[in-house]
């Protein structure tokens, strides 16, 4: 959930790119690596937790009742032995299933890329500006402007590219925060986690993703000449 | 009753949905939002939508979507959630496409923030300026390099570039040569700064309009021009380069100004 908008091909790719004049490999593999690292220190802590201190009541299922991935579930009259239930009822009621997931993920999506839209045009982005030349407040600046901006993986490191007047481990924050967490995000993990969780979550990628960058990654960056 | 009624809604915001979409792509409304390598997939979503929601019209629901007739989907049946889902997915997408201008005012661009360095552009050092399908870029520039002084023309004889053209002439020296001292005409919208200059505008998509970014080329006038801010203009003139502690810039003397309509692509990608 957390590795899958940055450990891809493509964004590796696009990554690349838009750095090509900016160390382009110092900054793909970074990216890569701090995503994947995070992702798996998030999942190894997450996973000593008690599902139902994460999971919302309604997805807490037994192992039986989970679906899994492109399993077509069966419909009532087929669990009931009853073999009148042909291709096309079938085909309904995947098409019908897969509508519901839609409707469910689509209402909290489109309210988090309403906000996000909002944010992306009414607000100055420039304002942020003058947080440049502050190392640890241009990393929460920019984090913030991640999970503001709500951006595409795949491009957001053409939007990074150009704040040339921020230092490279300010943009690598953002764009290893952005794809793990952003308003669009902030609403599709509610349908699935509790509350509570999906602050947490948030809270500890902020702290995570900037404390790593701001100890570690920056001192990295200095041994390159960056 | 409640089932029938959730069924009709959710049936109803599919169909909605996707028809926008479907329409979206037929009219080109598309073409002012998204990246051309992924205009195909609206239509496709919006088909699939609109058949979603025909299937899920035309049929009723069993009563037990999931396994052993626990759902997962707690809010499909409830007529309250459906009329919600209609009016938060079907009707906001409805009406921001209704009230939507398709374009970006100078708010938006200044909020945005301009790109100052062609080299943050796509192709500013490879010369492979677009992917897209924009009539005056990239081929034409290609084109430029291996015929010296073939450039595009517009009907008129001048040279008809695209305003990244000129910012990627900042990085080339080889485009810089054949550039200069050309009579262009250049499309874009107009920005006013002070008397003598304004900034000729264009948005820059990498993905879609959610990562749009302002790009210029600023244009010498020798008196004031009569349009207003992010009006579509053409400019015709000749280009000046200064070098400023290494750094190329690019500046449009022009000869006039004269209001344009849209070029057929508003964005450069």
């Amino acid at each position: 959930m957390l590795a899958s908008p940055i450990v891809n091909p493509i964004v590796i790719f696009s990554t690349f790119f838009a750095f090509r004049a900016q160390a382009p490999a110092l900054n793909t593999g970074l990216r890569l690596g701090l995503g994947y690292f995070v992702a798996v220190f998030v999942g190894l802590a997450v996973g000593f937790l008690n599902p139902n201190a994460i999971l919302r009541k309604d997805e807490r299922k037994s192992s039986s009742q989970k679906r899994a991935g492109f399993r077509i579930a069966p419909l009532p009259d087929t669990q009931s032995g009853n073999p009148g239930v042909n291709i096309t009822g079938k085909t309904v009621g995947a098409i019908r299933m897969a509508s519901d997931d839609f409707l469910e993920t689509a209402f909290y999506f489109t309210i988090g890329a309403a906000i996000a839209a909002t944010f992306n045009t009414a607000v100055d982005q420039q304002l942020i500006l003058p947080l440049a030349s502050h190392t640890t407040l241009s990393i929460m600046a920019m984090m913030v402007l991640a999970g503001i901006l709500t951006l595409c993986s795949t491009s957001d490191a053409f939007i990074a590219a150009t704040f040339v007047t921020f230092p490279m481990v300010t943009r690598l924050a953002f764009l290893v925060f952005g794809p793990m967490f952003d308003l669009k995000l902030l609403f599709l993990y509610s349908v699935l986690f509790r509350k509570r969780f999906v602050i947490a979550l948030g809270v500890g990628l902020f702290l995570l993703v900037g404390l790593l960058c701001a100890c570690i990654i920056v001192h990295i960056y200095a041994s390159q000449g960056f | 009753m409640r089932a029938k009624v959730s069924n009709a809604l959710n049936g109803l915001t599919l169909v909605g949905l996707g028809s926008v979409f479907v329409l979206f792509y037929l009219n080109g409304r598309i073409d002012q939002y998204l990246n051309p390598i992924f205009r195909p997939l609206v239509l496709i979503a919006g088909a699939g939508a609109v058949i979603a929601g025909l299937v899920y019209l035309l049929t009723t629901h069993s009563g037990q979507c999931c396994v052993d007739g626990d759902c997962i989907h707690r809010h499909i049946n409830n007529p309250a959630w459906s009329l919600a889902f209609f009016g938060v997915i079907c009707l906001s997408v409805l009406t921001g496409a209704t009230l939507s201008k398709d374009a970006f005012d100078q708010k938006i661009v200044a909020n945005r923030g301009f790109i100052e360095d062609a080299t943050k552009l796509p192709g500013a050092s490879s010369f492979r300026a677009s992917n897209s399908q924009n009539a005056a870029l990239g081929a034409h520039i290609n084109e430029a390099m291996s015929k010296p002084g073939d450039l595009p023309r517009a009907e008129d004889g001048n040279a008809e570039l695209e305003v990244t053209d000129l910012l990627y002439a900042e990085t080339q020296e080889p485009l810089r040569k054949t550039i200069t001292g050309k009579t262009v005409e250049v499309v874009g919208q107009y920005l006013g700064a002070a008397n003598d200059q304004f900034k000729l505008v264009r948005m820059f998509i990498w993905c879609c309009a959610a990562d749009a970014r302002p790009i210029y080329v600023p244009v010498e006038v020798s008196g004031p021009v009569d349009v207003s801010d992010m009006e579509w203009v053409k400019v015709t003139g000749t280009v000046e380069f200064s070098t400023n502690k290494g750094q190329t810039h690019v500046l449009l003397k022009a000869a006039s100004v004269e209001a344009s309509d849209p070029p057929e692509e508003a964005m450069l990608y």
